[in-house]
């Protein structure tokens, strides 16, 4: 069963090459070989679900010297949340790229993505973390670019220049990291950390790391290319990047090296609840504005990135669970608004919200689950939103960061009157006489949908049957933080 | 000490290049001497005055070995990092291509509908 | 009897008709029928029963206890009658109102579940229990309200789900506060002295929420789009009902039981001015109004305001009227609603200038809402009388100058409610017949030859009814629903005596009124036989034209928009300047402008945010 860990990355990684020669031979077979890998995966990520703590070393070179995958409670959240979230995007985007040509070149760029996120999830090695951030990084540019018109080239240069510079900051930052310790297997280097370090090296590190993770994460003031390029984005690979990519190469490094391998420490709790509390704010503000769909959605995407982080910053046992929910959360109802956005473009051919209206009508299953998704994403009770959002709150409470958690609360208003602006122009309202031959979108994108809307109703109802095995495992996880070295190195 | 005060000022030089300069491929230019200078950055850890190449000889001992012998990994972490930066820059050469054809101009600041 | 089974009756209803398509005529009408007479059996049933908990676990989180508790007491015995009530009567007359209106599909089952988690938040025992029920009200009346006619609905439904909205998260802040400064959410173990900071805030925040669904000043502004474009059995259900009884349920929950309060806190006060408030804001807006719905809307912001006088009062009394006019609210309100849908379902119109005559084509619809109307305006023997009446005493009995100004501002809310009834009973159905606009419009069809159907008309007479026995028989009610909410049972025999002198004694009062009106029949009934005669009219020399020079009944009033003070008042209320929703609106907007500009578009300025973040955090790390 061990042996299996490297195909979460080897899988997909493999296939994309692999889709490329045989689309030479078979045209039109990319999308499903994409379709059997990610379903391989969910698969396979469901097999290793509650499976121990285990390190894999990658050609038999023991660790330290050789690089490992790492399988932890954390792990298995992460991968879980990128296996299903892709299989639902699979399903939607095989008849949605349709409209485009070079669908083989899409689909191995959708697979380098989910190998880099897959690697960068599961590796225990620095350099090697690195080098699956740029593969997933520049799946991520070139797929932003990939409608090749004037606007997505545009986001796509911006996306590429920051995310250049983010990627040169954490490249130091390793660089400084090995220079300090002499290693760069993640748990050795924590362990050697543990013995005594430099200060002002470590908090410089820490500052490089804040950054170049905080602009993988769209933290403001690192935020600007998000609402750029998340939109510009086929809305597939916006559901990606905005329901992943921002989690796995962000949130999920932050987590893992600050909590396992550097130490979380009280003023970069501080920090990160600033800038959680900062991105919460300004995100949502900038949302409230937007009359694009999908720049719309976009901004959120920063503001309830806030929230994650202000839980992670917290660092209490209520906060991380909080914070790891609403990472499981964001994921599904995000990737869900955006294909509901992709589905609305496929049929009117807008995403401009004052030029849409009465779709619910016209496309009910569409408008349904962008409906569950708006309201999920707003914190109405019985969607998951709320519970994540319920608990981020009370572990604010608990630790008497008043002030925040008012804000907290505020900002969760804001969210719900910008979807509440969303679903009275695009789902109610009268249907624009321009629209009134729509239809109801192809079956496999309402299925990709539908998948993920179930998602959104069922995983706040259903927390008691799988929180312990999946929530809160991780969650105790990062507060244990020292366990990591136990099963990371022999 | 001094050579990396150089090889920071080499850095801080790329992201001025980057931030203050409007034209794309300045742009471009700029971003590649910032990687550079982090690559340089990363050989100069494992460098050690007139030390000798990390292979080990059968004539040699290991004492002495690892004592004198430059740190290897480094060199192999700059081989990635620097394939990878080559494949950044194919990219960003190829999208400002694009980018001229689409908006006619080089000026990075007059590239900008998507704002607000 | 198990208390869950009232909270799924209604959500099995709701599962069985959302399955069902509105192909097949009246079958989720008679579904969903079927499922609120079974829901009101029970209902009824459970009054007999003795109070009772019941608690199921769910799941912990850290020391929250998230688990499911309920409690049946007689306060929610009582409301949960009026809810399957109320329910009934919107099914029955929602089954004729869209007879061949379309409405969609969803319809029926949101009835349904909107039944369901309103008992939810009447059996709640657990503030977090009735926060997430709460929300799901707020929700379903969101779809509710969108379910009507084009785009004004959908904006309607939007500023309703905005407010409402905004103070479901109030609500939330003060349910998730609870857990952590009082170790418990569950309502009975609550017994919290208003003292501290923290307290203060979470009752004003629970208070909040109550009045925002109940609809008082300044949060009212969600009303009146609602009730003109939403779907009107809707309208009559939630707006001018259901949240009625659940905002005051909270309301008067949360000052009786769970909160104590200080003698002469500010509190008590500050509820009575918000009350004084709404009744002048209400009223005024109410009286100008010139269309039926939306006048019918601003009277339900109005009646609110005594509800919290009396409640705020502190008074048993006034607190059992309060609770009591809570009730004889939602009873005509929604009268009146059905009535003026049974208007609008015959002459395609709700504007005062385009209606008039109906009584004599619609007889039952006339009457229900002319009981209803004088029971609103607080005119005996009607409910509205006696609950108004226990207000007024609990404030004569306040014995200071401000209550005393509260009395006069209640008793000037009174005066102008009738005018304004006045104004909607003879501009729709006394007063000439206006001539129909067939050939101008084909959509609008004239169709006033017949009174509404017998699903309509049912739910109507039902309600006026109840307004005439309450009235006759108060002290039935306000014995066996209201006084043991407040204890008056229990306090002793000196509080039943004083509730005695301040009820309002019908019989005298009945048989004169009866006797009047025995004779005023009696003089009909003898003049009828002569001949009337007809003649020219002559004002100021000239002959007046009955055709050309109507008199309208939307200009009634208009005498107070030329006054200076009030009418400028009014007019800027009219324009929407003193609507939360607008001002804050505006407000939001300026801060989404500047970070709009901020975002300009340059790669640089992009690049140098992140350098400055960069080189901040470094300051910040390394130097401090």
């Amino acid at each position: 069963m061990q042996n299996w860990l490297p195909l979460f990355v080897m899988a997909p990684l493999g296939m994309a090459f692999i889709n490329l020669i045989l689309t030479k031979f078979l045209k039109n077979i990319s999308a499903y070989l994409a379709l059997i890998t990610v379903f391989f995966l969910c698969g396979l990520s469901f097999r290793f679900i509650g499976h121990e703590p285990f390190h894999y070393a990658i050609g038999s070179w023991l660790p330290p010297l050789g690089i490992t995958l790492v399988w932890d409670p954390l792990s298995q959240l992460l991968i879980l949340i990128v296996s299903i979230i892709t299989l639902a995007v699979t399903l939607f985007a095989i008849p949605y790229m349709q409209q485009y040509t070079a669908q083989s070149k899409f689909y191995s760029l959708y697979l380098l993505m989910i190998a880099g996120m897959n690697g960068v999830i599961l590796t225990g090695d620095f350099f090697n973390l690195f080098v699956f951030l740029e593969i997933a990084s520049i799946a991520s540019y070139a797929l932003v670019a990939f409608g090749v018109e004037a606007e997505e080239l545009e986001a796509s240069f911006k996306y590429l220049v920051l995310g250049g510079v983010s990627s040169t900051i954490i490249l130091l930052g390793i660089a400084l990291l090995y220079s300090a310790t002499g290693t760069l297997n993640m748990a050795d280097m924590a362990i050697t950390l543990h013995q005594g370090v430099s200060k002002n090296l470590l908090f410089f590190i820490f500052a490089l790391f804040l950054m170049g993770f905080g602009l993988k994460s769209a933290m403001v003031p690192f935020h600007a290319w998000l609402p750029d390029a998340h939109p510009s984005a086929p809305a597939p690979i916006s559901a990606m990047l905005s329901g992943l990519i921002i989690k796995a190469l962000g949130i999920y490094c932050v987590a893992r090296i600050f909590f396992m391998v550097l130490g979380i420490v009280p003023v970069i709790q501080t920090i990160l609840m600033v800038l959680g509390g900062l991105s919460m704010v300004v995100g949502v503000f900038l949302a409230v504005g937007q009359w694009d769909f999908k720049r719309l959605l976009a901004y959120h995407s920063i503001s309830q990135m806030g929230y994650v982080m202000v839980g992670i910053g917290l660092a209490t046992p209520l906060g991380l669970l909080g914070a790891i929910f609403h990472l499981l959360n964001h994921a599904v109802f995000k990737s869900l608004l955006f294909l509901c956005s992709g589905a609305f473009e496929y049929t009117t051919g807008t995403r401009q919200l004052k030029q849409l209206g009465g779709l619910l009508k016209k496309m009910p299953w569409t408008g349904a689950s962008c409906s569950v998704a708006a309201l999920s994403i707003s914190g109405v009770p019985p969607f998951n939103g709320f519970w994540s959002k319920l608990i981020i709150i009370l572990a604010l409470f608990q630790a008497q960061y008043y002030f925040l958690a008012v804000v907290t609360v505020i900002v969760s208003f804001m969210t719900l009157i910008s979807f509440i602006k969303v679903q009275k122009y695009a789902l109610f309202g009268t249907l624009p006489k321009r629209l009134e031959s729509i239809r109801e979108v192809p079956v496999l994108m309402i299925s990709g949908m539908f998948i993920l809307a179930l998602l959104c109703i069922g995983i706040g109802l259903f927390y008691p049957f799988y929180g312990q095995l999946i929530l809160e495992s991780a969650r105790d996880l990062l507060i244990n933080a020292s366990h990591y070295t136990l099963y990371a190195i022999p | 000490m001094l050579i990396y005060f150089l090889n920071s000022i080499i850095f801080v030089l790329g992201l001025y290049c980057l931030i203050a300069k409007k034209h794309l491929v300045k742009k471009i230019i700029g971003m590649v001497i910032m990687e550079y200078a982090i690559n340089l950055f990363i050989i100069l850890i494992g460098y050690k005055d007139s030390g000798i190449p990390p292979i080990f000889l059968p004539n040699m001992e290991l004492a002495t070995f690892t004592q004198q012998s430059v740190d290897p990994l480094p060199q192999v972490l700059v081989l990635t990092s620097i394939v990878i930066g080559m494949s950044i820059l194919a990219l960003m050469v190829a999208i400002s291509l694009r980018l001229y054809e689409k908006y006619k101009t080089f000026d990075m600041s007059e590239i900008r509908r998507l704002h607000g | 009897m198990n208390l869950l089974i009232l909270f799924y009756i209604p959500a099995i209803t709701a599962a069985i008709t959302l399955l069902l398509s509105r192909r097949i005529k009246y079958l989720q009408e008679i579904i969903s029928f079927a499922g609120s007479l079974v829901f009101l059996n029970y209902a009824l049933r459970a009054f007999s029963l003795r109070d009772q908990f019941l608690k199921i676990s769910w799941f912990n989180i850290s020391f929250i206890d998230f688990s499911l508790d309920f409690r049946l007491y007689h306060f929610s015995k009582f409301l949960l009658i009026f809810l399957g009530l109320f329910t009934l009567l919107t099914v029955l007359y929602s089954a004729g109102y869209f007879r061949q209106r379309k409405i969609s599909r969803f319809y029926f089952p949101f009835i349904s579940l909107t039944l369901s988690s309103a008992t939810a938040i009447v059996l709640a025992n657990n503030f977090f229990v009735l926060l997430v029920a709460w929300e799901l009200v707020t929700l379903l009346l969101f779809f509710l309200i969108a379910m009507g006619e084009g785009k004004p609905a959908a904006m309607a439904a939007g500023k309703a789900f905005a407010i409402l909205g905004f103070t479901d998260v109030a609500l939330l802040l003060a349910v998730i506060a609870l857990p952590i400064a009082y170790n418990t959410w569950i309502i009975t173990d609550l017994k919290i002295l208003v003292g501290n900071p923290l307290s203060v805030a979470i009752y004003v925040l629970m208070f909040t929420a109550a009045i925002a669904k109940a609809g008082a000043i300044p949060l009212h502004s969600w009303i009146p789009p609602a009730a003109v474009h939403g779907p009107l059995p809707a309208v009559a259900f939630l707006p001018a009902s259901l949240d009625k009884l659940l905002g005051v349920y909270l309301f008067a929950r949360i000052t009786l039981d769970v909160f104590e309060f200080p003698i002469d806190s500010g509190l008590n006060m500050m509820i009575m001015i918000i009350g004084g408030a709404t009744i002048l804001g209400g009223v005024l807006m109410q009286i100008m109004q010139s269309e039926l719905k939306s006048l019918l809307s601003y009277c339900a912001i109005t009646q609110v305001g005594y509800i919290l006088l009396g409640i705020g009062s502190g008074h048993p009394i006034g607190i059992a009227g309060g609770i009591f006019h809570m009730l004889n609210h939602a009873i005509y309100k929604s009268c009146l609603f059905f009535s003026v849908g049974a208007v609008e379902d015959r002459t395609k119109t709700t504007q005062l200038d385009k209606l008039g005559g109906l009584a004599t084509s619609m007889p039952v619809t006339f009457m229900a809402c002319a009981v209803a109307a004088l029971s609103v305006s607080g005119i005996p023997p009607f409910n509205g009388f006696v609950s108004k009446w226990m207000i007024y005493q609990s404030l004569v009995d306040g014995r200071s100058i401000s209550s005393m100004l509260f009395l006069v501002i209640a008793m000037f809310g009174s005066a102008l409610t009738l005018a304004s009834f006045l104004k909607l009973l003879y501009g729709t159905f006394l007063g000439q017949h206006q001539p129909s606009e067939k050939s101008a419009d084909p959509a609008i069809q004239f169709n006033a030859n017949r009174d509404a159907t017998w699903t309509m008309r049912i739910p109507m007479i039902t309600l006026a009814l109840l307004c005439i026995i309450f009235g006759l028989f108060a002290s039935y009610p306000i014995k066996q629903f209201i006084a043991p909410v407040i204890g008056l049972e229990t306090a002793g025999i000196t509080a039943s005596i004083s509730i005695g002198t301040a009820l309002w004694n019908p019989t005298l009062a009945t048989t004169l009124i009866i006797i009047g009106l025995l004779i005023g029949f009696l003089v009909y009934y003898f003049s009828r036989f002569k001949v009337r005669e007809v003649e020219t009219l002559f004002i100021g020399g000239e002959k007046f034209d009955l055709e050309n020079e109507k008199l309208f009944a939307s200009k009634f009033f208009e005498f107070i928009e030329r006054t200076k003070i009030l009418g400028g008042f009014v007019r800027e209320g009219g324009k929407g300047i003193f609507d939360i929703y607008n001002i804050s609106s505006d407000l939001g907007l300026i801060g989404v402008n500047v970070l709009k500009k901020l975002h300009d578009g340059i790669l640089s300025t992009y690049l140098s945010w992140c350098i400055i973040g960069l080189g901040v955090l470094c300051f910040i790390l390394m130097v401090m």
